[in-house]
């Protein structure tokens, strides 16, 4: 009875499904008491677009092309995930040279997703100087991606039983070249993060979480990180090239919004350095090997760190040329908990900086369900395309 | 990671309740418990700190309508090891996975509830907070009921959805069009 009297006087924020702060849609309901969050929820959903379900009556490697959807940013992770996973089951193994260029093109995507994530957190810190400069280098990382894989966004590097793209000498000099301005720049990042006082105002002992709490409310990626949780798939259960060239995981301690950033930040030094190590002792030889198109019965749990976390397929095959099931979980869903667990106590203006704290992934947080119209044509040329367009807008 | 985390020690920790178990990869191995026995499970495994939940996975497996299939059924659970704690179920089910890690291994909490109609879990929420999450999942995609969930919401789809219907059953093939 006293909790509902008490529950009268508390005001309830909703915030969303479009959000001021965020470019992504998301619900959130913030219970504030005064200007102090006493309570969250958040109800996710708006970018549901049916990718579990469509992978399984899609054979296997229409599969792969389909996860890679699931988030713009980390696609190459979930390709990767899927044809590893893919590639058990089958008992295949890709060939080592392609077991380095899955990586080498992961620690790109990380450091362009870092990047894009600084640039985000600065902007809703206020510091928008910040976002354009990290947004103007980041360009850097995404004309390397598109040198060597042909595409910007959705590399479609993988192929079940490799990779399609090979590194030639041109390409891994230009890579280095990149290397060398992009290390320039994250020193200065790693400079102004750690010294600027605005941005230290919004950052510092902000959404603090404990070890005990990460451990608890299950934290992962550089969110659990940065509470010295140091947990990384590609440290615990190294896969693709990490076998052959290992990480060095990058914890700190403070637990609030400032360490988030520089385990970020520093996670840049680190996926050059990789990245340069790699390329200097890149293996010779194939870059793919024959994959079946049944996949032999089985089941098996593919894990892999995108640049927000671990990320968890469970594949089942039930012998066919299409998977029984396949099962995502993306770590964005998982960090959403930590949010709106540290939410608790804070002011509701460093609500949005919070939710970006995390480096939340909306699209790959939504997933799964397909309406099946009867009018719904699958292909537009891109004749129609445009005549579509000009018609939409008119 | 804790190195003294290995599958020997899960075993052990989970003998009380354990079913049967068996290894489905060199790296990861499932465990069939009752579900009036999985918070214990759980409970257990978070006492000794071994792992985390990372996921909740959920199918749907059709059953098998046809009483001449039951053969079928028969060989397809024995491969499964389930024979010997029950009859085979005929109808559709649910199975749900609990996927716990450490290190490099994958350790499934597997709880097979009989029917569709009889498919209530325990919530895992009050020992692990991040799981009420994937449950709010596991309930709308499939009709799972989880029992003593804080908040069991839609999570993923829309409000307007039409109640009964759930989308990653195999027998769903879209919703019919509005007219």
């Amino acid at each position: 009875m006293e909790e509902q009297v008490q529950a009268k006087n508390k005001f309830v924020v909703p915030i969303g499904p479009q959000h001021p702060a965020l470019k992504e849609p998301g619900h959130f309901e913030f219970t504030v008491d005064g200007e102090i969050v006493v309570g969250a929820t958040v109800r996710l959903g708006y970018a549901h677009r049916g990718i579990e379900k469509g992978c399984e009556d899609r054979n296997w490697a229409q599969g792969m092309y389909l996860v890679e959807r699931v988030c713009g940013i980390c696609s190459h992770i979930h390709a990767m995930t899927f044809a590893l996973g893919a590639e058990k089951l089958a008992n295949v193994t890709a060939p080592p040279r392609a077991q380095a260029i899955r990586l080498l093109v992961g620690e790109l995507e990380r450091i362009h997703s870092h990047m894009l994530w600084l640039g985000v957190q600065a902007h809703e810190g206020g510091f928008d100087t910040l976002f354009m400069y990290t947004w103007r280098d980041r360009e850097t990382v995404m004309d390397l991606l598109e040198m060597l894989t042909g595409n910007r966004v959705n590399y479609s590097a993988n192929v079940l039983g490799g990779v399609k793209c090979d590194v030639t000498d041109p390409i891994a000099s230009e890579i280095l070249k990149g290397m060398d301005f992009l290390e320039q720049r994250a020193r200065y990042y790693l400079d102004i993060v750690s010294t600027d006082e605005t941005f230290l105002g919004r950052t510092r002992d902000v959404g603090t979480m404990t070890k005990e709490q990460a451990l608890r409310i299950g934290a992962i990626g550089p969110t659990g990180r940065a509470s010295g949780l140091e947990r990384d798939v590609r440290l615990n259960a190294p896969y693709a090239g990490y076998v052959d060239f290992p990480i060095k995981v990058v914890t700190e301690q403070g637990g609030d919004l400032l360490a988030r950033t520089l385990v970020r930040v520093k996670e840049l030094f680190e996926s050059i350095r990789l990245i340069r190590e790699v390329l200097d002792k890149l293996p010779p030889g194939e870059i793919s090997v024959r994959m079946p198109r049944r996949v032999p019965e089985g089941a098996v749990v593919s894990r892999v760190e995108a640049p927000r976390g671990e990320v968890l397929y469970y594949m089942k095959s039930a012998g066919s040329d299409k998977p029984e099931r396949i099962k995502i979980r993306t770590p964005s869903i998982c960090n959403w908990a930590t949010v709106m667990a540290t939410a608790v106590g804070h002011k509701l203006a460093d609500m949005p900086m919070l939710l970006a704290g995390i480096d939340p992934c909306f699209s790959c947080s939504d997933r799964s369900v397909k309406i099946v119209r009867r009018d719904d044509e699958q292909y537009m040329t891109w004749e129609a395309l445009r005549q579509y367009g000009n018609g939409f807008y008119r | 990671m804790n190195p003294e985390n290995t599958f020997e020690r899960a075993t052990e920790l989970l003998a009380p309740w354990a079913r049967w178990s068996k290894m489905v990869q060199p790296n990861m191995m499932e465990v069939s418990v009752s579900r009036n026995h999985l918070l214990q499970c759980v409970q257990a495994l978070l006492d000794a700190g071994w792992g985390y939940l990372s996921a909740i996975t959920g199918m749907h497996i059709p059953g098998v309508e046809n009483t001449t299939d039951i053969e079928k059924q028969w060989s397809r659970l024995s491969q499964e090891g389930e024979l010997s704690y029950r009859p085979p179920h005929t109808g559709d089910s649910f199975l749900v996975l609990y996927h716990f890690c450490e290190g490099d291994l994958v350790l499934n909490l597997r709880v097979h509830p009989p029917s569709l109609e009889d498919s209530n879990v325990p919530s895992l929420s009050r020992l692990i907070p991040v799981a009420g999450i994937y449950e709010r999942e596991l309930q709308e995609m499939f009709g799972v009921v989880v029992d003593d969930i804080p908040d069991g919401s839609h999570f993923l789809l829309p409000e307007d959805w039409p109640d009964g219907v759930y989308p990653l059953r195999k027998d769903f093939k879209g919703l019919p069009e509005e007219v």
